[in-house]
């Protein structure tokens, strides 16, 4: 286990040496302070267009980080040929696979939650109201989203090329984000296939609960938050484990 | 095999990506069918179109946010700006207000996603109208020549928010780019008239919008509105003779005896101020 730590706490520090981190942090602050000042037709007090632009560019920018990061971090080794060298310590593949989703998903949590605190900060300054309930719900909700994401980015990592890893991940993200919802109309019209293709797709859309913190809608009921985390935990470990499966067949 | 899954998943993308620029393109082109001249000129089909598309996707978040961030039912329209404030019979028939099916209780996937995204359709309240107010100052900043943002935006801000001065400048600001736009000289008409009261310059944008209202395309009703606007504006300045002009291209346009008996009245008002400037 403490191996499996060690690998990850290597590309934890990653984060703080990326440029293009504080570039986003920093593009994400000025828009920030452009939304907050904008007054539109003298109107202040509106604040729900804020919060709409505001948490879109959050969760962008953290997809942003997110999904290239993960994608590399096994090409990168195999491409260097690193990857040997960690194969050769008393460490199992499993092992390796842990580590650097472990590395790559700190980077992911990291990123997201400086912009998000950022966010959380302009927001409750242009409301004047900290509704932290449904705060607490969207950024459980990010995270679960990242979790998946970062799972899924790495084990297509192990089977593709990086460019293939990056457009099918944002691929699935985007059409999935928008379109998941809608799905089980034309998928449940197939009986029994339809439905496990439905099953089996990551389901992006459920983590979006972004319009109940711009609207106001109230809080989800707590069986929802237990059923996105459980859903994500279920989805990135099936995830790890296919990409087991494909490190097991490669590289050998 | 790695280049042969590159190479599909990247011509999936991009197929993808085109069926849904098309898709959202004619659905877009369908809402908002804009001037001939503009849809045939082939350069701007190419790139002037995506910026109205971002422009309506912008302009739709105002209709968003006015029902709590729900979309509208679909069929069913708000075509009366003063039905507006009360909420509508069709909102409570949207599939959040529905009876689950037994499918979607046996389903937990379902049951998430609707406990997620599913939330009752609801005015935005008096007080919180506001909101939408930004959506449609970001559409036009994409689509200046987007005609329908600046006569729904300046309603608002005139009629509904109470900022007159606001909404006459927002919407003049869109005769700079839409010299053409028969509906926002109405618009500023109806802002003159009913939140200014100042019923000379109400009189002089209908003008302006009935003159340009000749295109075959312009519904009866629309002309309706401004006519009977522009009648009664030249009715309160006291200008009869105007406002019997106006008020028989009414009676010719839409026969009603209420107006015909108007124009009789009228007519012998000026008969009698003319008897009277005689004597």
């Amino acid at each position: 286990m403490k191996a499996v730590f060690l690998i990850a706490a290597n590309l934890m520090r990653e984060i703080f040496r990326k440029k293009d981190f504080y570039v986003l942090l920093l593009l994400l602050l000025l828009l920030l302070v452009y939304l907050l000042n904008a007054a539109f037709f003298g109107i202040r007090d509106v604040f729900r267009y804020m919060k709409e632009i505001g948490l879109g560019l959050v969760f962008l920018f953290s997809l942003l980080i997110s999904v290239p990061f993960a994608a590399k971090v096994m090409i990168d080794e195999a491409a260097s040929k690193t990857i040997y060298a960690l194969l050769a310590k008393p460490l199992s593949r499993f092992q390796v696979i842990i580590g650097k989703f472990l590395g790559s998903l700190f980077v992911a949590w990291c990123s997201f939650s400086f912009f998000f605190f950022l966010f959380v900060l302009a927001s409750v300054y242009k409301q004047g109201v900290f509704t932290g309930i449904l705060y607490f719900q969207v950024y459980v909700a990010g995270l679960c989203l990242l979790l998946v994401l970062t799972a899924m980015t790495l084990c297509l990592s192990v089977y593709c090329t990086f460019s293939t890893t990056i457009t099918l991940a944002y691929m699935i993200y985007f059409l999935m984000s928008w379109f998941g919802g809608g799905l089980h109309e034309s998928l449940y019209k197939i009986p029994l296939l339809g439905q496990a293709v439905y099953y089996a797709l990551p389901h992006f859309e459920f983590f979006d609960l972004r319009h109940r913190l711009i609207h106001l809608w109230e809080p989800v009921p707590a069986w929802v938050m237990l059923a996105l985390v459980a859903y994500a935990c279920l989805y990135s470990g099936a995830m790890l484990l296919c990409a087991r499966y494909g490190f097991n067949k490669r590289w050998l | 095999m790695k280049r042969i899954i590159g190479s599909v998943s990247a011509a999936v993308f991009v197929f993808a990506v085109l069926m849904l620029a098309l898709k959202i393109d004619v659905f877009f082109y369908l809402e908002n069918a804009r001037s001939y001249a503009r849809q045939s000129d082939v350069l701007y089909n190419i790139f002037g179109q995506l910026r109205n598309d971002i422009a309506a996707i912008l302009y739709l978040k105002s209709d968003e946010y006015f029902h709590g961030g729900t979309e509208h039912p679909h069929g069913e329209e708000h075509t009366i700006a003063d039905e507006l404030s009360g909420e509508h019979k069709h909102h409570e028939d949207v599939p959040s207000q529905r009876q689950r099916g037994k499918e979607e209780d046996a389903d937990i996937f379902l049951r998430l996603d609707r406990a997620i995204h599913a939330h009752r359709v609801q005015h935005l309240a008096p007080d919180q109208s506001a909101e939408i107010v930004p959506w449609f100052s970001l559409a036009v900043l994409v689509d200046p020549e987007y005609v329908q943002a600046y006569v729904v935006g300046g309603y608002w801000l005139g009629m509904r928010l109470n900022r007159p001065d606001e909404a006459l400048l927002f919407l003049k600001k869109g005769l700079k780019s839409n010299p053409q736009a028969w509906q926002i000289y109405s618009q500023i008409g109806d802002i003159y008239f009913l939140a200014k009261k100042d019923y000379r310059k109400a009189a002089a944008y209908l003008e302006r919008a009935y003159l340009a209202m000749d295109a075959p395309d312009v519904n009866k009703i629309d002309k309706k509105h401004v006519l009977i606007f522009l009648a009664t504006a030249w009715e309160r300045l006291e200008d009869y003779r105007k406002s019997v002009y106006y008020y028989e291209k009414l009676e010719a346009l839409v026969p009603d005896p209420d107006v015909a008996k108007k124009i009789a009245g009228l007519n012998a008002q000026i008969k009698g101020i003319s008897v009277y400037g005689q004597e």
